[in-house]
């Protein structure tokens, strides 16, 4: 990594701890929401960028670990890293029953059949109604707790620290496993898939762990989810949750995780921007934004951005 | 008679409605799904605008019929030549990026998805509407001791027609034959002379052209509201999955099923009060044939 | 001594068609061992049924005295079957060192690690350096596979085979495209190759079938039709035969 590089990096990491400082609450608020959605869409670039697998369900591990810490917080602990364990282990748990059919597809059939997956586990949410409360969610979920019983979480700051400090560890996961060794190994499953099988590669257990892995950290952003609102429905695991990670990637630059977090923001961002300015036709801006964006940017705003260093440094 | 035929003749008597609807919205989706399955199979193209083509084509219907007075056959008519034009629009759009992957062409249909819902509705508002069938076909028939709709049994006709040409169109003529041979291996058969690019423009004209078709002769079963684009999108996408791509007679076999799904799902769900079995029933379908057979029913 | 491979009334159909006609045949270890015959006589589809792309619809495999008959193909190269491709079959968005590095890494047994960082593995990038050089392209080792010149691609495809350490080496026409000194130039290559290792190679280019080739298997619309030493085949009339056509056809290229 370049000086550059390095520089870059931590002045955005100062920036960003220092952010709640000089934000107003809602801002901060909107950051903490940015910042879980961003791992959830980086680690379905893993997926999807990485390994060549496009899942279509993703949001459905989402809402499993959101539901799965929400429920734990109501009936078992309220212990914000218990909560995470579990939810991750939940999710990995759905992940490896639902992956052991999904891995076999390729291409579109995949795509189709996370969908699949990804709505039946809502209709699961919208009906298990004694248990997930149905359409209404669940709700009156008590503030997480670091250590004993301390409410140090309850305020919006201190939550956003927490989940910066989350983000950071998970989007680290991601990144150690894409680095390594296994992380090459989907990189050529990804280039051709065949060619694997003949150098020896088991290859549906690989496209499986990397399946699991990818839905167990989305688990783990959703576990977030549900402890900044305290309150969870099958809204947020619904089909435009899976879309949207999809269109972040894309629009902040496939295979390269920060891509996914970067898109997240810029779709949060220019989205409640377009809200207040345009009320009720926001959509068609956000079309229109989408379009310029595939025409523009082919590789994505982190592809834009290379391309201007490249241009600075000459 | 043995039990369960006796069984499966009352389910049939008591849902015949339901049963029959089924085979309509098939059939209407089937329409939607030849052209979605050729330009997937065709120009590797993920086609999310479809539902859109579908959308303009209701409320061209909508608008020719109920608030110009146009008879219904003109306007269906009519709808396949403004279907051709807004296909050439979409080639224009498209041929940019018709080399990026996948997801670029997802992100830019669903784009253009977003932009036509949103001037649907500020054209013609939220509010839902209908169109009236034609005259002559508004009354109910007598089928096999049951009362139902002419106009939806017009749709299964004119489904099974489309079908019974695309088919005849596929397997006997000298067009069908390059068209098979292009989904298998669009260089190959441009290195045998034929102008690939032109086979894959007239099979967007056309797909697109069926689509808006759909639109008008599905306005008085479905709702013409800007949320049928979604829906219809949905139903088709998943029809051309389970059939397989590029197969047409797979997407044939599919849309019945499909068609079934939704239609019991939503009819059981009313019945006995679960408001989610019609995705339930869709989404399971869709899932345990894919799992059985991971590229769908007729796919390689 | 057991054969390297083993084929007994091996069979492949699809539908009436019999790619593969009962074939039966052994190679020794060390052999170099050439399969031969006109254009569609089922060479490729051979090779795909002993390397595991494709399940032969009759008879049995054995590899070094174990049955592979239903060994998934994965495995069979995890046993020591090492095979290349007519159409070369790499990574291209990934470099050449890249490409030897993924085919290393499992062997090594390092594939599955998710947490250290690659550059950690001085083996992987070590065994990775050895064979780009031993293949000629130790120079090209940080070009992307898919701009590598042909001839260097198929010189690639050798060294990711040979990354999976095989007892067997399937070489499916490794020359097919290259020029004379292309041609010539690798089958040094080939020729350089250890002697434990055995070789079954698809080959069209007779001179190079004659220089290299220990036993020759002639196949014809799927049948095996002469095998042995490589004196038998130049002179047999069933393989003229196989190539040329029936009868007089011979005279009639040379009279007419």
């Amino acid at each position: 990594m370049t000086r550059t590089g390095i520089a870059v990096r931590l002045a955005a990491l100062a920036l960003l701890v220092a952010a709640p400082v000089v934000l107003d609450t809602y801002r901060t608020f909107l950051l903490t929401e940015i910042l879980i959605f961003g791992l959830f869409a980086a680690s379905l670039d893993l997926l999807l960028g990485y390994s060549g697998l496009p899942s279509l369900g993703h949001g459905g591990y989402f809402g499993v670990g959101a539901y799965a810490a929400g429920l734990l917080a109501l009936h078992a602990t309220t212990n914000a890293f218990a909560q995470i364990l579990v939810a991750t282990g939940v999710a990995a748990g759905f992940a490896i029953v639902t992956g052991v059919f999904a891995v076999r597809s390729r291409g579109v059939y995949f795509l189709m059949l996370t969908l699949a997956f990804g709505q039946l586990l809502w209709v699961l949410a919208l009906n298990w109604s004694s248990l997930t409360g149905g359409s209404n969610g669940i709700f009156g979920i008590p503030v997480a707790t670091l250590a004993g019983s301390s409410r140090w979480l309850a305020a919006g700051d201190h939550f956003y620290w927490y989940t910066l400090c989350s983000f950071l560890v998970g989007y680290a996961l991601l990144k150690l496993v894409v680095l390594s060794p296994f992380g090459r190994a989907l990189a050529g499953i990804r280039e051709n898939e065949a060619r694997m099988g003949s150098l020896g590669y088991n290859v549906p257990l690989y496209k499986l762990a990397a399946f699991t892995i990818a839905c167990s950290i989305a688990g783990y952003a959703g576990a977030l989810a549900c402890q900044q609102p305290k309150y969870f429905s099958p809204d947020g695991m619904s089909f435009d949750v899976s879309a949207v990670a999809i269109v972040a990637i894309v629009i902040g630059g496939q295979r390269t995780l920060i891509g996914a977090v970067l898109g997240s923001a810029f779709y949060y961002v220019v989205r409640d921007q377009l809200s207040d300015l345009l009320s009720s036709h926001w959509e068609l801006a956000l079309g229109l934004v989408f379009v310029l964006v595939v025409y523009l940017l082919p590789d994505g705003l982190v592809g834009g951005a290379r391309r201007l260093q490249r241009r600075f440094a000459r | 008679m043995t039990a369960a035929a006796v069984l499966a003749a009352n389910f049939f008597d008591q849902n015949f409605s339901s049963i029959l609807n089924g085979v309509a919205l098939g059939m209407l989706i089937f329409i939607l799904a030849i052209g979605l399955s050729l330009i997937f199979g065709l120009l590797d193209v993920l086609n999310l605008a479809h539902g859109s083509l579908y959308l303009l084509g209701t409320y061209l219907g909508y608008s020719l019929v109920e608030h110009h007075g146009v008879p219904f056959i003109a306007a269906a008519a009519i709808s396949i030549v403004f279907g051709m034009g807004l296909g050439f629009v979409l080639a224009l759009a498209v041929w940019p990026i018709r080399d990026r992957g996948h997801l670029d062409q997802v992100l830019l249909t669903l784009g253009l998805f977003f932009i036509v819902a949103d001037l649907v509705t500020i054209i013609w508002g939220r509010d839902f509407h209908t169109i009236t069938p034609p005259g002559f076909l508004l009354q109910s028939k007598q089928i096999l001791g049951h009362y139902y709709p002419s106009y939806r049994l017009a749709v299964i006709v004119i489904g099974l027609v489309i079908a019974l040409v695309t088919y005849l169109v596929f397997e006997r003529t000298q067009l069908g034959a390059i068209l098979r041979a292009a989904v298998e291996d669009r260089a190959m058969v441009g290195a045998l002379g034929y102008n690939v690019n032109a086979v894959m423009l007239w099979v967007l004209l056309a797909g697109a052209a069926l689509a808006t078709f759909a639109g008008v002769i599905g306005g008085p079963i479905e709702q013409v509201t800007p949320g049928v684009g979604n829906d219809v999108l949905l139903l088709a996408l998943i029809v051309v999955v389970v059939g397989g791509l590029g197969s047409i007679p797979g997407a044939f076999v599919a849309s019945l099923i499909i068609g079934q799904a939704e239609s019991l799902g939503v009819a059981l769900g009313q019945q006995y009060g679960l408001p989610q079995a019609a995705p339930f029933a869709l989404f399971g379908a869709m899932a345990l044939i894919l799992i059985a057979r991971p590229a769908g029913l007729f796919g390689k | 001594m057991t054969p390297a491979l083993e084929l007994e009334n091996v069979g492949r159909r699809y539908g009436e068609l019999r790619a593969v006609d009962s074939v039966t045949l052994a190679v020794e270890p060390s052999s170099r061992h050439a399969l031969i015959g006109p254009n569609g006589a089922g060479k490729s589809t051979l090779f795909h049924v002993i390397s595991g792309a494709v399940r032969p619809t009759s008879g049995r495999i054995r590899f070094f005295g174990t049955t592979v008959t239903r060994t998934s193909a994965h495995r069979r190269t995890q046993l020591g079957m090492g095979r290349t491709f007519q159409h070369s079959s790499l990574f291209d968005g990934l470099t050449a060192r890249e490409n030897v590095a993924i085919a290393v890494q499992r062997k090594l047994g390092h594939a599955p690690n998710p947490v250290l960082p690659t550059g950690r593995f001085r083996d992987v990038d070590a065994r990775s350096e050895q064979l780009l050089e031993l293949v000629g392209l130790a120079d090209f080792g940080d070009v992307d596979a898919g701009s590598l010149s042909y001839g260097h691609q198929r010189q690639l495809e050798i060294a990711l085979a040979l990354a999976t350490e095989p007892r067997l080496l399937l070489l499916d026409e490794p020359t097919a495209g290259m020029s004379r000194d292309e041609a010539h130039r690798f089958m040094g290559l080939i020729g350089s190759l250890p002697q434990e290792l055995t070789l079954m190679i698809v080959e069209h280019d007779m001179d190079i079938v004659f220089g290299l080739a220990t036993v020759i298997s002639v196949l014809d619309a799927g049948r095996l039709i002469a095998s042995g030493p490589p004196e038998d085949s130049r002179g047999s009339a069933a393989v003229q035969e196989a190539y040329l056509g029936p009868g007089d056809r011979m005279e009639q290229l040379f009279t007419a």
